[in-house]
């Protein structure tokens, strides 16, 4: 704000001299907009090294190579903990802060305390985006935060596959993980609508793709006319799916989750997994990059951008 | 090396070549050469390393994991090992979020608290390890588990937050310059490096580590030792909590749960034996400090994140390889 205000404080000043001259008042909005001259780093730090921000890398990649063939050289870094470890996460956030990136974008893996980090990267003057993860309205966010509906949209098109009724089942993430808390709230919302269906478990698999297996196959011991499950995450269905495979209970049992990793994908097309809720993720890795480098410019961005979400199922991926 | 200088070692140590063969003894000159190389490397290879902001995120971030190990060293100098550590550091820092923000105890007083609460979580595994004689590796596996369940039972996985302007101060303010969770961590090294040489409680502890069973032929009440021990590791433990809180304005549930192996790492790259009865405080707190310099290292070196835990397995391996030269 204070390079910014400099700068309107040189357009006034400009502006007086061209009065003082006897030409009429102008203001060149255009001049606020600064030249990039050198090159920009942004640094990205994701929740935890995952398939799916492969993707989000790949639409970062495509906007700065966008960017090289204007003549701005934009190097995007990825600062990645090798496991979701909320003081680890901070560590690097903090160490971030320090080394001054002419971006900062940031996936929260705890809101509660990544806040006061940002707040702090944003008091240095660091241009910060919040990506992947909403955590707060005090910064700007390119990304998908509307979790509840995606649970509840699940929900729904669960119900209507099983012909809304019969016994249903959770792998409900991480406990301290905000969004999967919110799409396992959607999807009990959504299903307390439907009185046919019974949620007969609910249990945590720490978006550990091993443990939502073992979670899986005990379900299915202990209720054995199981006929959906809904994964709050990305691995979880895909370890739904490979333990209803194993069981050989493909057609008694439909699943849902989250995300379009490719063994999703795999599941989705061999019938296994009915239908997921695709982010699109690559989105969100283009316009992060997009907007920081138009921050760095002192353009405006959006608060919010919202990079939506969609439900893939084997007919949506036929028609591509 | 001349002659001479080597002669005049063998005969008295003095000026340059004595406090060399001096510091060649020092328990801790290993892991003090690796840190001095890395920063070295460090600041040649990245400019921000030395900025003062980037230091004193670093000897933070070194504290918080540090006072954990201090605490995981005097377990593992009695020849036993405390797995809870860091979910007791969890649960003593949401204990603590408690006491402010629903009882409404007074900021300063809520890290005293909080450390005698970790006092006794630590006593729980003291009674069952040393008054019942089981195994600390299995009494702690299992009281790892319940100090993390009962932080998902309080908390229902939500934080506890805000936690207020004055107490902010003790995870982000500054003593002369040094950031307070420092100077706790290194009070804490100081008061436990002189308990361990000048007192009897601190011979004892060696002394059992080596030899339980002629520590208490010898007429140590042995079983009194380990219990405090497990409980002062606990206090320490709740003090990494509670002043992480601090730091981040919020009583996070899952906080602690990384700083298990990084403390017994930094204890062992700094001297202490698994087999207790051998290690020193400032080893430790050397080792910690090695662990942070080396995770910001790697971030601000841009190391790739799949390649970073093989190379924090190297230089670890590396640590206790200069270490066995020196010894040999």
């Amino acid at each position: 704000m204070g390079s910014f205000s400099r700068t309107l404080l040189g357009a006034a000043v400009a502006s007086g001299l061209a009065m003082a001259g006897g030409s009429a008042l102008a203001f060149d909005q255009g001049s606020l907009i600064k030249p990039i001259d050198g090159p920009l780093t942004l640094v990205f730090i994701p929740k935890v090294i995952h398939p799916w921000y492969e993707v989000v890398k790949a639409g970062a990649q495509a906007a700065a190579d966008e960017f090289a063939k204007e003549g701005i050289e934009v190097d995007v870094r990825w600062d990645e903990p090798p496991q979701a470890d909320v003081a680890d996460h901070n560590r690097r956030i903090e160490t971030n802060i320090g080394r001054h990136p002419d971006g900062l974008a940031v996936s929260c893996l705890d809101p509660s305390t990544n806040v006061q980090l940002l707040q702090e990267a944003v008091d240095a003057g660091i241009n910060v985006i919040t990506f992947d993860t909403y955590c707060s309205d005090d910064f700007h966010f390119v990304g998908h935060k509307n979790d509840a509906q995606d649970g509840a949209d699940l929900a729904a098109f669960l119900a209507e596959k099983i012909g809304d009724k019969g016994k249903v089942g959770i792998l409900a993430g991480s406990l301290t993980a905000a969004n999967h808390a919110a799409r396992v709230q959607g999807f009990k919302d959504e299903m307390a609508k439907h009185p046919n269906i019974d949620i007969v478990f609910e249990q945590p698999d720490d978006d550990s793709l091993e443990k939502a297996v073992s979670l899986t196959e005990n379900a299915l011991q202990a209720n054995p006319d199981l006929v959906g499950i809904f994964g709050s995450n990305a691995s979880n269905p895909i370890g739904a799916a490979r333990a209803v495979d194993n069981a050989g209970l493909t057609d008694q049992v439909t699943i849902v989750g989250m995300d379009d990793l490719p063994e999703t994908l795999q599941f989705i097309e061999d019938g296994v997994i009915a239908g997921v809720k695709a982010q699109r993720q690559w989105e969100i890795g283009y316009w992060a990059v997009k907007y920081l480098v138009a921050m760095n410019q002192n353009h405006t961005v959006p608060m919010e951008h919202a990079t939506g979400s969609q439900i893939l199922t084997k007919d949506v991926l036929a028609q591509q | 090396m001349s002659e001479a200088a080597v002669s005049s070692v063998r005969r008295k140590p003095q000026g340059l070549a004595g406090a060399l063969a001096k510091f060649r003894q020092w328990d801790a000159s290993g892991i003090f050469v690796a840190l001095i190389v890395l920063c070295l490397v460090l600041a040649v290879a990245a400019p921000a390393f030395l900025s003062q902001y980037n230091l004193s995120v670093v000897a933070r971030q070194a504290s918080f994991v540090g006072l954990v190990a201090l605490g995981q060293t005097l377990v593992l100098l009695i020849g036993g090992i405390d797995l809870s550590l860091g979910a007791a550091a969890g649960l003593s820092a949401i204990v603590g979020g408690l006491m402010l923000t629903s009882v409404g105890i007074h900021p300063y007083l809520v890290v005293p608290l909080t450390a005698c609460f970790g006092f006794l979580l630590g006593t729980i595994n003291g009674f069952f390890t040393a008054r019942l004689r089981l195994n600390p590796f299995i009494v702690t596996l299992a009281s790892w588990e319940i100090f993390a369940g009962a932080t998902l039972v309080i908390t229902k996985g939500y934080p506890i937050r805000p936690l207020g302007d004055a107490f902010q101060w003790f995870g982000r303010g500054e003593i002369f310059g040094i950031p307070v969770p420092v100077v706790i961590f290194l009070a804490a090294g100081l008061i436990l490096s002189y308990v361990l040489a000048r007192t009897r409680f601190g011979r004892n502890i060696y002394a059992i580590g080596g030899n339980r069973d002629a520590a208490n032929l010898v007429g140590i009440r042995v079983w009194r030792i380990e219990f405090i021990v497990f409980g002062l590791a606990g206090m320490l433990a709740s003090l990494a909590g509670i002043l992480y809180a601090a730091r981040m304005n919020s009583a996070q549930p899952s906080v602690g749960e990384g700083w298990l192996m990084g403390a017994i790492t930094a204890a062992i790259i700094g001297g202490t034996s698994l087999r207790g009865g051998q290690g020193t405080i400032i080893g430790t707190i050397f080792g910690a400090l090695l662990m942070a310099v080396l995770a910001n290292g790697i971030v601000l070196l841009n190391v790739s994140g799949y390649w970073e835990r093989v190379i924090v397995g190297l230089v670890v391996l590396i640590a206790i390889l200069v270490d066995l030269f020196r010894r040999r």
